[in-house]
């Protein structure tokens, strides 16, 4: 037993559950949010000129468009002239937004339509300044990405060393990229985006735990559809490592965990294709064999990660298996204590039609609204928060200490390069590393002024 | 209007069916829910968007969708929730439905009777976080040795952002 004393002065290597409060949340939207680089839609969404999606950064509506010039814009989805909303659809195709208001009309963020404006303006209104807000925009590897910072760092800085694994695990440009399927899942989660963003980022400890009923079900069925290899590696073959934590130390913390390597997956994927048939076997080879060439210098060559979190609420799923739809998952925040979860499923542009269909499948049966994973993570997320604001449980601080004081010699780092010359801090073990990084990133954030 | 061939005790016999199936799943008896169905079932629900373009031509049904499931896939996510360790599940959500606007006829092309039905579920876990569902399905019923089983169930539910991840049934 400990008292309540004994447990509110453990400082050490903990989180405040006032991070998780609605006393912060304002400063939380101010700082954290306005100051990051934030995923707002895939490319292969608005591939012609004039094609649209809405989308959101935080609670601020925004529309992606790209332009009569191919150029990628994001502004904040309100017309300047009362804060009305001007885009109503959740994608489309316009050359122009016309505000239902009162008619102000723009055209590439320009002001460029105001209704009666010589008579009513007595010809004074100076339309220069009065274009929608925009953000500023990088596009890396199909994932557009927008902040309102204009002073923030380029996006290349932002992602550090997770751009080493996303290009090779995710992005695949050279196995043709990722193209964004139609349909978005959108559902609410009573909990404050952080937990399932740290859970994304670097969670792997709850696997067993959380989501022991579908392993269990899974072993009772010959219907192995959803069975993917980052689930079933992790218990008896090795190599597989747990985390890696992008950036760690400095720079912006992103985190990746479950990371598999050598024969095992490869087999297991290669079952799974000859379910599929021929075409999924030349098409899986093929990119094997890209996948081989491309990293043939390493000591050791992952297979894939599993999970990851893009500080600070991009999450991203299904990359390790072939097999598996590519789940980008964006928390957006709406209120301290609740978030809305939109999915979209990416698959891999140039995989036969069967892949295509199989890799849908497994993304809505597993970490999807409706799927067998993600339905018990909100729950526990939902338990943790129903007196998070409230109550003694506000006092009483989280425990993120697991293999603390290991972060930067476990295992020592020359020996690690030699053994798997990957970016990142690689973790041999589970730990919680990356949810150590994610706090103090955003901590650097909200101390700074 | 429907067509006329339906007689009111047919009728009146898918409405029995669909509420002591809506029964079954209140009293979580999901293995006696699947008998429901025939084996080669499809389950769908399909997701909205909202698209203000004259130009989609989307394949609706390789869309991302909620569910899209056959009969073994359902079976595997009864199979998740029997463990006992689907802690969405754990303790079971009370459910409690209501199944209305049913009509029923049969299209020409088809030995099928197509069943459309409005529905309400109302769910709650743990005597807290009540939410609720509405929606619309189509059913494919088709009479096997005198049982009703749906051949194909399509829901479209109401609400475009759920009010929470999905671990029941509609």
């Amino acid at each position: 037993m400990t008292t309540l004393e004994q447990a509110i002065g453990r400082p050490n290597r903990s989180v405040d559950p006032l991070a998780f409060s609605r006393d912060w949340y304002p400063q939380e939207l101010e700082r954290v949010f306005r100051r990051s680089w934030m995923f707002v839609a895939h490319e292969s969404l608005i591939p012609n000129s004039g094609d649209y999606v809405a989308s959101y950064m935080a609670e601020d509506p925004v529309i992606v468009q790209r332009g009569r010039d191919g150029k990628i814009r994001v502004y904040l989805n309100r017309c300047r002239h009362r804060g009305n909303l001007l885009c109503v659809h959740d994608r489309g195709n316009t050359q122009s937004f016309v505000c239902s208001y009162h008619a102000w009309t723009y055209t590439d963020g320009e002001l460029t339509g105001v209704a009666r404006s010589r008579d009513v303006y007595h010809g004074e209104l100076d339309r220069s300044n009065l274009g929608l807000v925009g953000a500023k925009v990088q596009v890396y590897g199909g994932l557009i990405f927008a902040c309102w910072d204009a002073g923030v760092m380029s996006l290349d800085g932002y992602l550090g060393d997770a751009r080493w694994w996303l290009d090779h695990f995710l992005l695949r440009e050279d196995l043709g990229g990722l193209e964004v399927i139609p349909g978005q899942q959108r559902y609410i989660v009573p909990v404050n985006w952080k937990l399932p963003a740290e859970n994304f980022g670097g969670d792997y400890y709850h696997f067993a735990a959380t989501h022991g009923s579908v392993v269990n079900a899974l072993g009772q069925t010959d219907d192995k559809r959803i069975a993917t290899t980052g689930a079933t590696t992790a218990r008896s073959d090795k190599p597989h490592y747990f985390c890696v934590a992008a950036n760690h130390g400095h720079g912006v913390a992103h985190g990746f965990y479950e990371v598999s390597a050598g024969q095992a997956p490869r087999n297991q994927e290669l079952a799974l294709a000859q379910r599929l048939g021929p075409e999924a076997i030349d098409w899986f080879h093929e990119r094997e064999r890209r996948l081989d060439e491309k990293l043939k210098a390493m000591p050791q060559r992952p297979y894939s990660f599993h999970v990851a979190n893009i500080f600070p609420n991009f999450a991203l799923v299904g990359a390790g298996s072939a097999f598996y739809g590519k789940g980008l998952i964006l928390h957006h925040p709406r209120g301290a204590n609740r978030t809305e979860a939109w999915v979209w499923c990416a698959v891999e542009k140039n995989a036969p039609p069967i892949v295509k269909k199989q890799q849908r499948f497994v993304l809505m049966q597993r970490q999807a609204a409706a799927g067998l994973v993600a339905p018990d993570d909100h729950e526990n997320f939902e338990r943790i928060s129903e007196t998070i604001d409230s109550g003694l449980a506000r006092r009483v601080p989280f425990h993120y200490e697991m293999a603390a004081g290991h972060d930067d010699n476990d295992p020592l780092p020359e020996e690690w390069d030699r053994e798997v010359g990957w970016p990142g801090k690689i973790g041999p073990r589970i730990s919680e590393i990356n949810q150590r990084d994610f706090y103090r990133h955003w901590s650097r954030l909200m101390e700074a002024a | 209007m429907e067509s006329c061939d339906i007689s009111l005790e047919l009728c009146r016999g898918v409405e029995t069916f669909l509420y002591s199936e809506a029964r079954l799943l209140q009293d979580n008896r999901f293995d006696d829910w699947l008998n429901c169905f025939s084996d080669d079932v499809r389950y769908w629900m399909p997701i909205h968007e909202c698209i203000d373009s004259s130009s989609s031509s989307v394949i609706e049904s390789d869309t991302f969708s909620l569910f899209d499931d056959d009969k073994r896939s359902l079976e595997l996510r009864v199979l998740r929730i029997k463990t006992g360790e689907a802690h969405a599940e754990v303790p079971p959500s009370t459910t409690l439905r209501l199944v209305t606007n049913i009509t029923v006829d049969r299209p020409a092309s088809d030995d099928a009777l197509r069943v459309r039905s409005n529905f309400m579920v109302y769910q709650e876990r743990r005597g807290q976080h009540g939410v609720t569902f509405f929606g619309r399905r189509e059913d494919a019923l088709r009479q096997v040795e005198g049982q009703f089983k749906i051949s194909k169930r399509r829901i479209d539910l109401a609400q475009k952002v759920l009010p929470t991840t999905i671990s029941i049934f509609f």
